[in-house]
């Protein structure tokens, strides 16, 4: 199990690397490229979807470091007991909205596999393609983190210095 | 459709409070109205895979990107020295370079947290050291971060540019006299605050010196100009300069400096996606719910009521101040940004107030959102760099908020201050 997650979180962290480092030559090759007069037709396409895939893995691994925005001062303030169902009922949430996403894009995906798109040779299915991993990683972190609520263990909250602006 | 909304709404807020992450709650907020307006439900991720597939939100992960490895890259330092050799003569020296710091810092950031942390770490050192209490040092630090995200580069400016569709560019060039007005504000302040307690200062280093510090910084220095030269020449777009500036911190840091070897390289990528991951989630459910409001005509229908309730326009930018700098203490920047754009923007194009100078009005009462408490991103980090506890540290902010209070009423009251400079290079 815990070798298991090991490699689910290396192989997260290397694809996040693949696609931001792909994502920022893409851009730099559209810029150059328009430069030298043979401005190429197909990047500005590619990077978007790579900031798609980006985005996708990057609420994966907000998830597993706890850093996603959510407000917590209500529930900090509550009895032990009541704060506890609290994070339970907000897991349960989080496990709702990702079952959803995972169903429909699976509907999304079907309906756009023939679709190809302007200037790639993909389909543009490929837009909904992490969504449903996506989801089944908010799935297992919602599970792991109601079974350390229910085991009593605390976990520790983000630091705030992870914050974007 | 408007009564549906008005019933999901309250709830979605609910949600919100007890403490289900933001960007959850918004997505199913978006489900429980597609679900109950009978609207097929995939319309839900669709909206929110399509909201990421944009060529201008790409600039969000560049400049995350640009600003972890500026930190990483040992130019921070430089750009201190530099800072305390051209102001740390005059009375209160370090707190003059501490703001000088953070305003050329501010070119080459897009966030107050990353300035805050990275170069802020250093200015609080060194005033430690010279003997500045830990809290003025820490005041002054998360004041002038501040600073960051309103000179461009800017990231709230891309959010806000890509959520409520206003031009970033014009955004980004809006932002340099208010950005240059705060300093100006806070240094002014210093003055006062070194007069009255007798501050130390450094002698004048002399020019020898002081272009030995502008030769160790240059080519940190160079990378606002690279930004801004290749903007305005029209070479790149804002979001294509911020894949060029990555790549020129990146040479910076690997070959120049050699402040870091490409092992190190893949951690900050991570790191990148990460804060990225927190951004996108907000900004892509967002759009989702957006797409909700926009149909069931909220907008629409709260957009008059402002207009009615203000009746002028000075009236509506006031309520929007008083209301952005009360949510601002209570909520993080980018979430209320998130939530009250789709509410505040269409209200204040009824009343004509330009688009460039409602979006600086918006992003600059967030800033001073983070460094007011009980939430206040950017007070957390400098009280833990400045090892003072929170209350200490929201106590020591109170004098520094007045100079960028002041700079907010100016450019409420004065459109030209916004206005003017992105009309001048981009065209009416």
């Amino acid at each position: 199990m815990k070798t298991l997650l090991h490699l689910s979180d290396r192989f997260v962290r290397a694809s996040a690397v693949v696609l931001l480092l792909a994502m920022l030559v893409t851009v730099l090759l559209g810029v150059a490229s328009r430069q030298v007069n043979a401005p190429l037709a197909w990047t500005d396409e590619l990077a978007q979807y790579l900031l798609v895939w980006t985005g996708f893995i990057g609420w994966i691994i907000a998830a597993r470091q706890r850093s996603h925005i959510r407000i917590t001062v209500i529930a900090e303030r509550l009895p032990a007991g009541a704060g506890r169902l609290l994070e339970i009922a907000t897991q349960g949430a989080i496990i709702l909205f990702a079952a959803v996403l995972i169903r429909y894009s699976f509907g999304l995906i079907e309906r756009t596999w023939d679709v190809e798109s302007i200037a790639l040779p993909v389909s543009s299915a490929a837009l909904y393609a992490v969504m449903p991993l996506a989801g089944l990683a908010l799935i297992l972190q919602a599970l792991a983190e109601i079974a350390a609520v229910l085991s009593g263990r605390k976990l520790e909250a983000a630091e705030p210095g992870t914050q974007p602006l | 459709m408007t009564t549906l909304m008005l019933q999901i709404l309250p709830l979605w807020f609910a949600a919100l409070l007890i403490g289900v992450p933001l960007f959850v709650s918004m997505g199913l907020a978006a489900i429980a109205f597609a679900f109950f307006g009978g609207f097929p439900l995939g319309i839900v991720p669709q909206k929110i895979a399509q909201s990421a597939n944009s060529f201008p939100l790409l600039a969000a992960p560049l400049f995350i990107l640009m600003g972890n490895i500026m930190n990483s890259a040992g130019v921070t330092d430089r750009i201190f020295a530099f800072a305390t050799a051209c102001v740390g003569f005059m009375r209160g020296g370090l707190c003059h370079a501490n703001i000088f710091a953070s305003v050329i810092f501010a070119g080459m950031s897009g966030s107050a947290v990353a300035d805050a942390g990275g170069v802020g770490t250093l200015e609080i050192k060194a005033m430690r050291d010279e003997g500045y209490d830990p809290e003025t040092a820490a005041a002054i630090t998360a004041a002038s971060a501040t600073i960051g995200p309103i000179i461009p580069p800017s990231l709230p400016m891309v959010i806000y540019g890509v959520s409520a569709d206003v031009s970033i560019g014009g955004l980004f060039l809006a932002g340099v006299i208010p950005g240059l007005l705060m300093a100006g504000a806070l240094m002014g302040m210093v003055v006062y605050v070194a007069k009255k307690r007798d501050l130390p200062r450094h002698p004048f280093p002399g020019m020898a010196k002081l272009w030995v510090a502008y030769k160790e910084a240059h080519w940190a220095l160079m990378t606002p100009a690279i930004l801004f030269g290749g903007m305005m020449a029209g070479i790149f777009t804002p979001t294509e300069a911020a894949a060029v500036a990555t790549a020129y911190a990146i040479v910076l840091g690997l070959f120049v400096y050699r402040s870091f070897s490409l092992k190190d390289l893949p951690e900050l990528v991570v790191q990148t996606v990460e804060t990225t991951g927190v951004v996108l989630a907000l900004v892509m459910t967002a759009a989702a719910l957006g797409w909700c409001l926009s149909i069931s005509r909220i907008p629409q229908t709260v957009g008059p009521m402002l207009v009615d309730l203000a009746g002028n326009p000075l009236i509506f930018l006031l309520i929007v101040n008083l209301l952005l700098l009360f949510v601002g203490c209570f909520m993080e920047a980018l979430a209320a940004m998130l939530i009250l754009i789709p509410i505040l923007t269409p209200a204040a194009a009824q009343f004509g107030i330009d688009p460039v100078q409602f979006g600086l009005i918006f992003v600059l009462n967030l800033m001073i959102g983070t460094i007011t408490p009980p939430v206040g991103v950017v007070l957390f980090v400098t009280a833990k760099i400045a090892r003072i506890s929170f209350e200490a540290m929201s106590r020591a902010i109170v004098p520094w908020l007045i100079p960028l209070l002041a700079v907010l009423i100016a450019i409420t009251l004065w459109p030209p201050l916004t206005t003017w400079l992105p009309n001048l290079v981009l065209g009416k």
